[in-house]
């Protein structure tokens, strides 16, 4: 849990920062250790990496899948099955991710 | 080096966890406890154990003895060492920084257990076998507390109290 940084929140530079992944929850996909090029610009949708606060612990910051869209917000999990997923802490509202994976 | 990398001189970065949150591996305190108990059952074992002839002449019987301690004494070796794995797999993996804040002598807690497993190594001591179970409870103790759990730190000691 060292490592993490929460993003200032409404900064320019939430337009397009880098995201590094730590943990092997979004293997074969996503390699924990390397950069993604992350947009709060672009939609996430059904199959798009998104990056939030964890709802149990704002200074957490996670990475999931989106599985499902609701009218509440994303269902995310992980690729792996024992990860967590929004069983676990809930939807996330369209207004928490703070951005979507555009380029890996 | 690919295009993110090159980007991460100039771009703000954030690390995101991807982690399980439930632990990837199966942390449990008993095969710790197991180990531990199995030290101090061999520790009683060889204290009761006699040469049935001292008389070194009857080399059957020397080797019987012989083998009969050394089997007892590579157990507790081996069983030490599974005891040190265990505590330290706990240690290292499961236990998280933020436990600190509310077990601030967590590392002092693992760092004698790993001691008292080295002791019980060097020597066939009731008391060091003693030591170490209850400092095994100790950290399953703990251990269950973290885990939210803390009711079954009486089943664990409901099984492992009553292993002989």
């Amino acid at each position: 849990m060292a490592h993490t940084r929460i993003l200032p929140i409404n900064s320019f530079k939430r337009l397009l920062f880098l995201v590094r992944v730590e943990g092997e929850s979004l293997l074969p996909e996503l390699l924990p250790g390397r950069y993604y090029l992350t947009t709060s610009l672009k939609k996430p949708k059904v199959g798009s990496y998104i990056v939030f606060p964890n709802p149990h612990n704002e200074r957490q910051i996670f990475i999931k899948k989106i599985k499902s869209v609701k009218p509440e917000g994303y269902y995310v999990s992980g690729s792996v099955f024992w990860g967590t997923s929004s069983e676990d802490f809930g939807l996330i509202s369209r207004k928490r991710v703070l951005g979507t994976v555009t380029f890996r | 080096m690919n295009l993110p990398e090159k980007l991460s001189k100039i771009l703000l970065s954030v690390t995101a966890e991807a982690h399980c949150d439930v632990p990837c591996g199966i942390y449990e305190p008993v095969q710790a406890k197991i180990a531990a108990k199995t030290i101090q059952r061999m520790v009683m074992q060889l204290k009761e154990l006699k040469p049935s002839d001292h008389n070194h002449n009857n080399l059957a019987a020397a080797l019987e003895y012989t083998n009969a301690v050394t089997r007892r004494i590579a157990t507790k070796e081996k069983h030490a060492q599974m005891c040190k794995d265990e505590l330290s797999l706990l240690w290292s993996d499961f236990f998280k920084p933020e436990h600190l804040e509310k077990f601030p002598d967590l590392h002092n807690t693992f760092w004698q257990a790993l001691k008292l497993c080295s002791k019980n190594k060097q020597f066939i001591d009731e008391e060091a076998a003693q030591k170490l179970i209850a400092a095994v409870d100790e950290i399953a103790k703990i251990f269950y507390e973290v885990k939210n759990d803390p009711d079954r730190y009486g089943s664990y000691q409901n099984i492992t109290d009553k292993l002989f």
